[in-house]
């Protein structure tokens, strides 16, 4: 056979092809491709004697040519590399550590970026507190970063009042010369050491009064509690994962408290019902996180917390060290076991045994109080309260160490400083206000401060966005975001430095840098951080600090590990009360989503449903069943809550888990002013709190309550209905039934009818799939999954999930690929008799995504087989196939299945909002459906990677993105084809269940029956 | 004969003709006009609203997360039912020799089209980007090629449907033919008296002739005719049936609770029946109101249908008793709560005026007094076909709002363009009705004609 010839020559002309040797330029007269320029051609005219026609086609041509070509091209930076650094691989992801630095902690991350953008933030794995726990705030960070209503430049107020935009360098030196006279600085406290140097000289240079405090009171409780019962000023290192017994009273450590992603691992940790189980009693007022998951809850009336706290200690006191203490004595002796359960509304018999048990745990329990929701007159005296009962139950120097502690030292002012600033400010004693970071105006409203800041002669302005703080001030100094500076936090024993991973956006400065700018300081802020650092690097300091930056922590251990002594005079701060409640009291609460409300113009914050309530773009009186039935209160029922001084319309919603006369409203909503998003959402909680001659109470407040008649309508993603009954879906079991019984849970399973013979396997129409070496699979276990919905954001974040509107919501059409279903139970019938008003109900969570069936109901739907099933086991689903017939969400059983019902993404999103999409996720359009895909591309990354190196992708090396953001490390995800996988270990473990799984879809999605460690 | 004297029309065979097709020949009444400018505004309606919902997307109606499938679906489902008596008139009681079809079968086919034309726009623009709908359509193409999935009932539907439609139109147009030449023959009676007269006429002397497929009315034609018409019948029978079983399908093999029952395809067949009957009723009462033909639609015609009805409700009753039994009787939750749901839940209102217009009503069709009384079937035929929408409605959204995980559970809330897609689709079935009596014989002559003259020879 002659062999073939290739046709390797290609050719676009005759004359190429006829006359190869002449080069591209000859071919074309006067070796040029344009060979026309007008003077050539004018000068050829002339020779040629120019027609007319022939002028006025020159001419025609000359204008065209000189207003079309002539034009500069516009400048756009659309590669960001023009010389790519050498070591990166466009298409590839980088991986900066760094860490979150605010108020309430030091939140070590990874900043994944992609051609020099940050997509995502990820917890950061190699720390060895952290472990890779985040939360579902930090990871909403990313969003905003590109949040375009982010102060974007310097802002002065002009004579008219009317804002004038400048730049950073002339408003810079302008407002250094405004600080000057009565100066006084307005600030949060801070973790960072660095800007906390930089601020503090700051202040000494311009011989300012610097005033901090703190929004939400978290630390301020915490500290203040601590420097009066041990006279150390610090936040201890609480050591969860070594206590047996947590009680938590009325505190939201899994939730809102200091560093909940830290606590959800350390908890999660010992979540083990075939190990050593530990056990979390919690007695609060409002059901909060750490309520929910709580193995028993005691729901107390509002402000009875310290009652309780004392009533225990009593109890507690004969076998405890302190027991010949007279003093302790006779300050306990008052609060009875009876009094506590008359004020608290709790059974005495509850109350003596939990004293019982803890007794039990001696140096092995941990007691947690305190957090924004306990802020009371006095700071402190919830903290106190749980440091006696820590010092009484010997934990102090074992749960709790003084050793690398949270917080090193007070850096707040005392609340009454705050209230003379308020004073001085109304007397129009101040020149000039500086406000750093902080929305005083809005989170200080109860002290009238907005009004007060009005006063000031000059007010400068320093935050991200255009707030009720900015509204009030002269001159705005735009801070860049914190992945955008530089900065440093110190906490637990490790020094973090924060590194920018993308210059600013905008034309915007680091807050230190700014402060430094401001103190007429002439070294960058990075120097400030070096600094720092050189404190805690060992040996050579720029190899050292190199290596401090791609790690982003490193050890800076302080304080003693002895155990510290308990002042019994403390006590005097606690003034607990000794009769019971009258009328309604309202709790002020910070949620998961929004926190103290700095993130509110943040959309990915606003609908991500609250882990409770599932609510969602709004917040809400939360009401007792017991008070919505006999008020015949509705949820959207708008009420006048007024508390003597102030009073706000906001609508109910009833809340399973409150004593009668409980009511909690959520603080962070209501700002008049943040941005398009967050403006006017919900209603101002904040201003409910009772300013006392001390300081804001942010608890217990006696309100008196009106209906109004208006109604308010309220987003939830999952409606409150008649109890559904049981459908195999909340499995929860005791851990001494599940002792006794490894397939409790089980018991009502419905299965395929078996047949006849009793053998023979349901089998299917279509003939089943073949799997290739793969074949994925997802397992969570539910009695570690806390609820706390850092899955929900890292998927949307993840999987570019658009957020979709309260109106939308309200449809019922959101977006998100994973939800948190909740689900409110009873563990038997007496109990459930014994409680009609829903006090303490059994709240139990399940994450559901798309189960990637094997018999998936959605695949065989689809009229253009936009659905399928790949041979690794996953439902893929393409969207460019998909033209939108809903069948397959209809006949989903799961209900995991969105479609895009309008444009979410083109032409809605705002500049520069586009740059936190993922680029290796599609973005889909109107009118298809979309769904959890595993996470699909990172499995072909991983894939890829380990196709390249010639071997098989190892167990654990591949994480979802719900997966490496779980801090409770829930869920597990694998190949259930290789045998020794941790995934198909789950699969054999008896607690393993689907669910529906009588619908015979085969899932490839299982969850674990929820343990809870309490006895029958 | 007691059939013959009260089917027995006994007027010359020219009167009849001029009765049939007066609507036709001469110049629309008012009361036409009236109702044709309603109709007309309805589909300017439901155009105006398919072009908003085509630049918007479908988020503009009240379909949600749980509820993908809103009134879109369910007038789908309805039209496609009321598309089920034309050919069951014809070819069905063709083949059992009902004579008394003779007078209705033609509008009731007119009826079949229209409302399977209607039905089918649905399917067409609910889908999420319905500039790619024709990949519903197994062609050859460059993308692969793709193929479409021919596991899913939704494509079982675009076969069944369009099948339906196409023979429909065929029995339809061929039963036409000899009524064609009729008219074509008639027209050389008309004399124009203006130029544009002269030239109308002539186009429409042209167009009959061409449609009219030169017929000549031979014995041989009529025999050629009889032997075609009873082919089509019989091929058109099966089809009465499987149309609704297989839009049934699109429930029945899916696996929410309220949809998996194998009880669909008999119990929708006879829901279809249920509801074409009711409307041909409805409609026939007005045309012979309309148009003076009680000669023609006698009361006979319609107390047979009303007997249909009776019947077919009863089946339908059957039905809904049987879902409720066999949920009562499996022993499964999900299946338990879905009918619960339906007599108590937020949406039982839909359930019992389902029950009372489908259940209750035809009942009354028991009594001679009631189904020869005029007023009366017009009042059943209405109320049965809103009894029928609100069967699908009931089908559809109760099922979907609250399926298996309670924790997904929502309510469906029409909007206003839901409504406004309902009403425009009956603006869209009786424009082209109304066009229909004006372009075509309502009533087939011939058959009407040749059953006359068996009547006369009987008489002989």
């Amino acid at each position: 056979m002659p062999k073939k010839k290739t046709y390797k020559q290609i050719w676009r002309s005759a004359e190429e092809k006829l006359y190869p040797a002449l080069s591209q330029n000859e071919m074309w007269r006067d070796g040029r491709e344009f060979s026309y320029s007008i003077e050539d051609l004018i000068a050829q005219g002339l020779d040629q004697e120019l027609s007319r026609k022939k002028f006025f086609q020159l001419m025609g041509a000359s204008i065209t040519m000189a207003t079309v070509s002539c034009v500069k091209a516009p400048v756009e930076k659309i590669v960001p590399y023009v010389e790519r650094p050498l070591e990166h691989i466009p298409g590839e992801a980088i991986y900066y550590a760094t860490a979150r630095v605010t108020s309430d902690g030091v939140y070590p991350i990874l900043v994944k970026t992609r051609e020099g953008k940050p997509i995502k933030i990820e917890g950061h794995r190699d720390h060895p507190l952290f472990r890779g726990a985040i939360r579902a705030d930090t990871i909403a960070t990313i969003w905003d970063l590109y949040d375009p209503d982010r102060l974007k430049n310097p802002l002065a107020r002009g004579e008219q009042q009317q804002w004038k935009e400048m730049k950073m360098t002339e408003l810079l030196p302008k407002v250094r010369e405004l600080l000057q006279g009565n100066v006084r600085i307005l600030g949060r406290t801070l973790f960072s050491p660095s800007e906390k140097r930089a601020r503090q000289e700051l202040a000494q240079k311009v011989r300012a009064r610097l005033i901090t405090y703190d929004s939400i009171g978290n630390i301020l409780e915490a500290i203040s509690g601590e420097e009066a019962s041990y006279g150390q000023a610090i936040i201890p290192r609480y050591r969860i994962a070594e206590a047996e017994l947590i009680f938590a009273l009325e505190n939201d450590f899994l939730g809102t408290w200091l560093a909940p992603e830290l606590f959800t691992k350390e908890f999660s940790q010992k979540r083990n019902p075939d190990g050593k189980m530990n056990r979390l009693i919690v007695a609060e007022s409002h059901l909060t996180l750490t309520g929910s998951n709580a193995d028993t809850r005691l729901a107390l009336n509002a402000g009875s917390h310290l009652t309780l706290g004392l009533a225990l200690a009593n109890l507690l006191l004969p076998s405890s060290p302190l027991a010949r203490n007279t003093q302790l004595k006779n300050f306990l002796a008052p609060y009875t076991v009876d009094l506590a359960a008359q004020v608290t509304g709790v059974n005495a018999e509850k109350i003596q045994k939990l004293a019982e048990e803890l007794g039990q745990y001696k140096g092995r329990s941990l007691v947690l109080c305190g957090g924004g929701s306990v802020k009371g007159k006095e700071a402190g005296a919830s903290q106190i309260v749980a440091n006696l009962l820590n010092t009484l139950l010997n934990n102090e120097g074992k749960t709790i160490l003084a050793k690398n502690p949270y917080k090193e030292e007070n850096d707040l002012s005392p609340e009454k400083e705050l209230l003379a600033l308020r004073d001085e400010l109304m007397a129009g004693k101040v020149d000039v206000l500086l406000i750093d970071r902080a929305n005083p105006a809005y989170e200080l409203s109860a002290l009238g401060m907005a009004e007060a800041i009005a006063k000031a002669k000059t007010v400068i302005y320093m935050g991200y966005h255009h707030n009720d703080t900015a509204v009030l001030s002269h001159y705005i100094i735009p801070v860049s975001h914190y992945l955008e500076s530089w900065s440093d936090g110190l906490c637990l024993g490790y020094y973090s430095v924060a590194q920018p991973a993308i210059r600013p956006l905008f034309d915007t400065l680091g807050a230190g840098d700014i402060i430094l700018k401001l103190a007429g300081i002439e070294r960058s802020f990075a120097d400030y951080v070096k600094d720092t650092a050189r404190k805690y690097i060992k040996g050579d300091f720029a190899t050292g600090f190199v290596r401090l930056l791609s790690e982003g922590y490193t050890l800076a251990e302080s304080g003693s590990e002895r155990p510290r002594t308990f002042r019994v005079e403390s006590l005097r701060l606690v003034d607990a009360p000794k009769t019971p409640q009258e009328g309604f009291r309202l709790m002020l609460y910070p949620t998961v989503a929004l926190g103290d409300g700095q993130g509110a113009n943040n959309a990915f914050r606003q609908e991500l449903p609250d882990p409770i309530s599932k609510m969602t773009w709004d917040n809400y009186v939360a009401v007792s069943v017991k008070d919505a039935r006999r008020n015949r209160w509705r949820m959207g029922d708008v009420l006048r809550l007024d508390n003597g001084r102030t009073s706000i319309e906001a609508p109910v919603f009833v809340q399973p888990g409150l004593r009668e006369g409980t009511m909690a409203i959520a603080l962070g909503y209501g700002q008049k002013h943040i941005g398009a998003i967050g403006s006017g959402v919900g209603k101002n909680g904040y201003a409910l709190a009772l300013p006392t001659e001390k300081g804001l109470q942010f608890y217990a407040i006696p309100i008196t309550v009106e209906k109004t008649g208006k109604k308010h309508k309220l987003a939830t993603t999952q409606k409150h209905y008649e109890l559904a009954t049981e459908r195999g879906l909340v499995r929860i079991a005791r851990l001494q039934e599940y002792r006794q019984n490894p397939r409790v849970g089980h018991e009502h399973e419905e299965v395929p009818h078996p047949g006849p013979d009793g053998k023979s396997k349901a089998k299917g129409l279509y003939k089943e799939h073949s799997y290739g070496p793969y074949r994925w699979s997802l397992n969570i276990d539910l009695t570690k999954c806390t609820g706390c919905s850092a899955c929900v954001v890292s998927c949307y974040s993840e999987n570019n999930i658009p957020v979709v509107g309260k109106d939308d919501v309200l449809v019922g059409r959101e977006m998100s690929w994973l939800r948190i279903d909740r689900y409110y139970s009873y563990l038997s019938e007496q109990a459930e008799k014994e409680d009609p008003d829903m006090v303490n109900p059994e709240v139990f969570f399940q994450p559901v995504m798309c189960q990637h069936c094997e018999n998936a109901p959605c695949e065989n739907v689809c009229p253009v087989g936009a659905t399928g099933h790949s041979e690794d086991g996953l439902n893929y689903m393409s969207y460019n196939r998909c033209i939108g017939t809903r069948y397959c969400q209809n006949n989903c059983p799961y209900k995991v299945r969105r479609f895009n019902f309008f444009e979410y993404w083109e032409g809605k999103i705002r500049d520069p909002q586009q740059l936190a999409l993922n680029p290796d996720v599609t973005v889909r359009s109107r009118g298809v459906i979309e769904k959890c895909s595993f996470c699909q591309q990172r499995i072909s990354e991983k894939r890829q990677q380990a196709k390249l190196e010639g071997r098989m992708l190892k167990d654990g090396e591949l994480k979802t993105a719900c997966q490496e953001a779980c801090p409770a490390d829930a869920i597990t995800f694998g190949n259930i084809n290789d045998e020794g996988s941790q995934i198909a270990a789950k699969w054999r473990e008896t607690r393993t269940y689907t669910i529906l799984s009588q619908l015979k879809t085969e899932p490839a999605v299982s969850y674990q029956v929820k343990i809870k460690n309490e006895e029958v | 004969m007691v059939q013959e004297n009260a089917l027995r029309i006994g007027k010359p065979f020219a009167q009849i003709d001029g009765d049939i097709l007066r609507p036709l020949e001469s110049f629309p009444t008012k009361t036409w006009w009236i109702a044709f400018l309603i109709s007309a505004s309805a589909l300017a309606v439901f155009v105006g609203v398919l072009i908003y919902s085509f630049f918007k997307g479908l988020g503009i109606f009240g379909i949600n997360n749980p509820v993908g499938w809103g009134f879109y679906i369910i007038n789908f489902v309805f039209w496609v039912g009321i598309g089920h008596a034309g050919t069951l008139i014809s070819a069905i009681l063709y083949l059992f020799r009902q004579k008394w079809r003779t007078s209705i079968n033609r509008a009731s086919e007119a009826m079949t089209i229209f409302a399977v034309m209607t039905a089918a726009v649905f399917p067409l623009i609910h889908v999420g980007r319905p500039w790619f709908v024709y990949w519903i359509f197994p062609y050859p193409n460059e993308r692969g090629p793709v193929w479409v999935n021919f596991r899913s009932p939704l494509l079982w539907d675009v076969f069944a449907i369009s099948t339906y439609f196409i023979i429909s139109l065929v029995f339809w147009y061929m039963g036409l033919v000899p009524d064609f030449a009729t008219m074509r023959d008639r027209l050389d009676g008309f004399q124009a008296k203006t130029k544009i007269g002269q030239i109308l006429l002539d186009i429409r002397r042209f167009v009959l002739r061409v449609i009219s497929l030169g017929w000549v009315g031979s014995a041989k034609t009529w025999h050629h005719y009889e032997k075609m018409a009873l082919i089509l019948s019989a091929l058109a029978t099966p089809l009465v049936l499987s149309v609704h079983t297989i839009v049934s399908f699109d429930f029945a093999t899916s696996l929410i609770p309220g949809w998996h029952a194998t009880i669909f395809p008999p119990y929708f067949v006879a829901g279809a029946i249920y509801s074409g009957f009711a409307m041909v009723l409805t409609l026939m009462i007005i045309m012979r109101q309309a148009f003076k033909m009680e000669a023609y639609i006698t009361i006979k015609h319609l107390e047979n249908m009303g007997l249909v009805i009776l019947v077919t409700g009863m089946m339908v009753s059957f039905a809904y008793t049987m879902e409720f039994i066999m949920a009562a009787y499996s022993g499964s939750h999900n299946e338990q709560y879905v009918f619960l749901n339906r007599l108590k839940g937020p949406y039982a209102w839909a359930f019992w005026i389902m029950f009372f217009c489908n259940v209750i009503s035809p009942h009354f069709m028991w009594f001679k007094k009631l189904r020869t009384n005029i007023k009366v079937l017009f009042v059943i035929s209405i109320v049965v076909n809103v009894g029928m929408w609100f069967e699908r409605f009931v089908i559809v959204v109760t099922s979907l709002h609250r399926d298996y995980l309670p924790s997904s559970w929502d309510m469906y809330i029409p909007t206003i363009y839901d409504y406004a897609m309902l009403i425009g689709s009956f603006g869209l079935f009786f424009t082209m009705f109304l066009l229909f009596v004006r372009a075509f014989p309502s009533i087939a002559i011939a058959e009407v004609k040749a059953d006359e003259a068996g009547y006369e020879m009987a008489k002989h």
